[in-house]
């Protein structure tokens, strides 16, 4: 679903925001990537998950919630390349957010994975950007997104900027590997502060030949394939 | 008006309310996100001599009340500590309390040794939930002998800091591992560390967490925390004590100082809401003005004899 939230943030595609309703519990915020946003109000995609996305998905217009951010950092723009924007779920929503900002949406390719042709249709295009569905029931050409990616071609100086399971990503990493393309991936981790505080959310990347930590929430979401190690 | 300043080790916090160590860092990102001069007094992260990664994720799960850690002490190391992060704090207006820990008594020492150096550096605290590599990676904590040991070696190191050392609730007898680290010559006690706990994923039958066993925080813990600062009160009326676990607002404050706290640390509830710190100090005002109590100090006169 859609949750919009009355707020003017200055928040840039690639960041995201940690969400509360007046509740004791659960007590952590959750993280949303941000989906949409004008001068009053900004929209994230949620699907009810457990506790606190249920109670989200009950607030009524005009309810009160509590959020941190902008959080993260913004995806870097590759305007003047062909850029495919690969994800699936609610990894859709900073994809949506990037695609909407760009100013060559003819240099974007969409390759989304959905479970249903429903979900398809509640997924906004970006209008001028081209979009390849994978629906698991069936319903398109491809059933999945690791499929649909396996089965392409991609130009040797494509950008490939991916939001979402993490089977989506590993495939990516391998195929960006293969054929030396440049890609980027979205991390998830458990977090709590959001800022780089806690150290809840780390990820291990290589730095030439040193491994480091660096933190989902502080040097990401974005990370490229090349540092990122996706098991430790 | 209310005074709510609270002096320990000839030291002023300006209020009863600290950062307890771990959950806000070491000061890089806090100083960005608090306003820490309106704030008691900040604990860092615990900084240990060599940098460590820490654990492999996932290094948090929720729980009901709270939050289930298993962070490994990530930290660039007492080095990269002193140099790039603790100037970072040099001029901030309050209390400045550094955490280290160790997997020996020579590395707390060392660090004790090293920080007593740094001027702005106020206080220094040990957290003793470190494993002991020289006596099978049982925490220090756990071993009355070894907590004599490590805060005898540790205050001969600290003669220009007051040195406290962070409890753990996870022990048979919280007053015989006080007694110990007072007879080692401790300034103060910080009383509860986070407390040991696990969740099991029931979809791939392990735990979430890649270590298993995790620190609780969050309000849950309240209630160990609360038990813990009281039966060390009780038994020693004067030793200073910085009371933390699962204060997410003022009256949570004011439970642990009845209960024998003179400062309150905040961790969990800081970083789930930065705004909370600030709502908190005005929370326990409201409270001592109510109920018509000039300072901290009536209230604690008020305070029952806890016997």
């Amino acid at each position: 679903m859609k949750l919009k939230i009355g707020a003017n943030i200055d928040v840039k595609p690639g960041q995201f925001v940690m969400l509360k309703g007046d509740w004791e519990e659960p007590i952590l915020p959750r993280p949303f990537s941000i989906y949409d946003r004008d001068n009053i109000s900004f929209t994230v995609l949620m699907k009810i998950r457990g506790k606190a996305t249920r109670k989200l998905s009950k607030l009524k217009i005009g309810g009160e919630i509590r959020f941190k951010g902008p959080l993260g950092n913004p995806y870097p723009e590759f305007s003047d390349r062909m850029t495919y924007l690969i994800g699936g779920g609610s990894g859709y929503a900073p994809l949506h957010f990037y695609a909407e900002h760009c100013p060559r949406k003819e240099n974007i390719i969409f390759f989304i994975g959905v479970d249903k042709k429903d979900t398809r249709e509640f997924f906004d295009e970006v209008k001028g950007c081209r979009y390849e569905w994978a629906v698991e029931d069936g319903s398109s050409d491809y059933k999945t997104v690791v499929d649909l990616i396996e089965d392409y071609s991609f130009p040797p100086d494509a950008v490939l900027i991916g939001c979402g399971p993490k089977v989506v990503l590993q495939t990516m990493l391998r195929i960006a590997e293969m054929n030396s393309l440049e890609a980027y991936v979205s991390l998830e981790e458990m977090m709590v502060c959001g800022v780089g505080m806690c150290k809840g959310c780390a990820v291990k990347v290589k730095e030439g030949d040193r491994i480091s930590i660096k933190h989902v929430c502080k040097d990401g979401p974005l990370f490229s394939v090349k540092e990122v190690l996706l098991e430790w | 008006m209310v005074d709510i300043a609270v002096e320990l080790f000839g030291l002023r916090f300006k209020n009863p309310v600290v950062l307890a160590s771990g959950p806000s860092g070491n000061g890089k990102e806090a100083i960005e996100v608090f306003d820490l001069a309106k704030l008691g007094g900040f604990t860092t992260k615990t900084v240990t001599w060599e940098p460590r990664q820490g654990n492999p994720p996932p290094r948090l799960v929720e729980i009901y009340g709270g939050i289930l850690n298993s962070i490994g002490l990530e930290n660039n190391g007492i080095e990269c500590f002193i140099k790039e992060e603790l100037p970072l704090l040099k001029d901030v207006d309050t209390v400045k309390i550094v955490s280290v820990g160790g997997d020996t008594v020579e590395e707390f020492a060392q660090m004790v040794e090293r920080l007593n150096d740094i001027p702005y550096v106020d206080v220094i605290e040990l957290n003793l939930s470190c494993p002991n590599v020289e006596n099978g990676g049982i925490s220090f904590g756990k071993s009355p002998s070894m907590v004599r040991k490590v805060c005898e070696t540790c205050k001969k190191m600290s003669p220009k800091k007051p040195l406290m050392a962070k409890l753990s609730s996870d022990v048979t007898d919280v007053v015989e591992i006080a007694s110990e680290a007072i007879k080692g010559g401790i300034d103060g006690l910080t009383l509860i560390n986070s407390v040991q706990g696990m969740r099991m994923n029931i979809e791939t039958g392990r735990p979430y967490l890649l270590r298993g066993v995790g620190g609780m925080s969050g309000p849950c813990i309240k209630p160990i925390g609360i038990w813990n600062v009281y039966q060390v009160r009780r038994a020693f009326p004067d030793i200073p004590i910085i009371g933390t676990g699962g204060v997410m607002n003022g009256e949570d404050v004011i439970e642990y100082i009845m209960a024998g706290a003179n400062v309150v640390g905040i961790g969990f509830g800081a970083i789930v809401d930065f705004d909370l710190p600030y709502r908190v100090i005005d929370e326990v005002k409201v409270f001592l003005k109510e109920h018509k109590y000039g300072s901290i100090r009536d209230l604690v006169s008020k305070r029952g004899d806890i016997q």
